[in-house]
């Protein structure tokens, strides 16, 4: 899929969105969350990424239902998101008194984000489960659940699996070592994919 | 398997689960409140990677992150 495409792919996603289509808008989300995110990567030390990222995208849900907000141009969306996104995260960096980690001045200086967007990869995918399901089975089940329920609290998930919730946290950072060890011997940095 | 504290309190910050205030705005995790700032980077990539691996397993491409402002969403309209 060319730039191109994937923008109108983008686009046509949150004008769908924008008549209250929740479905639409999981589409758009799943496009622009992992550019919205990297494009945060200067306020991390300030600023629960997590957190920021969240509101960003309810913000843009409630924009997108607003009938008298006009959108124009290339990437519109994504370019709004990104404005969005550095607006939170200053919030929150003032909210909670973080500014000792970050130039503040210069955080509000910075040029939006130009972090381009890409879709995830089915190859990619077909080498997760592949190195998933080598795992050794506790660090698998605990993972495996923290991946597919991770919106719920840890230990509703822990218990799930039936684990305290110290163990399993212990059993997703081995899972995690294991899969990136073995997703490496298959030519995947997940990290250098990222950076 | 592992016991190294940071690694435990960096994994639990790694969640998409975020506490609300009574107003309704979403807090930030309090394990990441106690990551100094070091670790706070280290947080950052492993949040990433782990935002891509739900997304490359999920169906529809949704990380817990998405799944988590559906959900708000649901509730809230």
């Amino acid at each position: 899929m060319t730039d191109e495409h994937r923008a109108d792919r983008l686009e046509d996603a949150f004008r769908r969105a924008r008549s209250g289509n929740l479905e639409a808008f999981a589409e758009w989300m799943a496009m622009v969350e992992i550019p919205l995110r990297r494009s945060l990567r200067r306020f991390a030390r300030a600023v629960d990424v997590e957190a920021a990222v969240q509101e960003t995208l309810t913000r843009m849900w409630v924009l997108a239902s607003d009938s008298q907000w006009a959108l124009e141009g290339s990437d519109a969306s994504l370019k709004y998101a990104f404005r969005v996104a550095r607006n939170v995260a200053l919030e929150e960096v003032r909210r909670f008194r973080q500014d000792r980690f970050v130039e503040l001045e210069e955080l509000e200086n910075l040029l939006e984000g130009l972090v381009e967007m890409e879709l995830p990869d089915p190859a990619l995918g077909r080498a997760i489960e592949y190195c998933m399901e080598r795992l050794p089975r506790q660090p698998r089940r605990a993972l495996s659940a923290r991946l597919r329920d991770g919106c719920l609290p840890d230990r509703e998930i822990a218990a799930g699996v039936g684990m305290k919730v110290n163990s399993f946290l212990q059993n997703i950072v081995r899972a995690r070592r294991l899969l990136a060890d073995c997703l490496e011997r298959r030519g995947v940095r997940l990290g250098e994919m990222l950076s | 398997m592992s016991d190294d504290p940071r690694d435990l309190l960096i994994e639990e910050a790694a969640s998409a689960f975020r506490e609300r205030n009574a107003w309704g705005r979403i807090l930030p995790s309090p394990s990441w409140l106690d990551l100094p700032a070091e670790e706070r980077d280290a947080l950052f990539a492993r949040q990433l990677e782990s935002r891509l691996i739900e997304q490359a397993l999920d169906p529809n491409g949704l990380s817990t992150t998405a799944r988590a402002v559906l959900e708000r969403l649901k509730v809230l309209f």
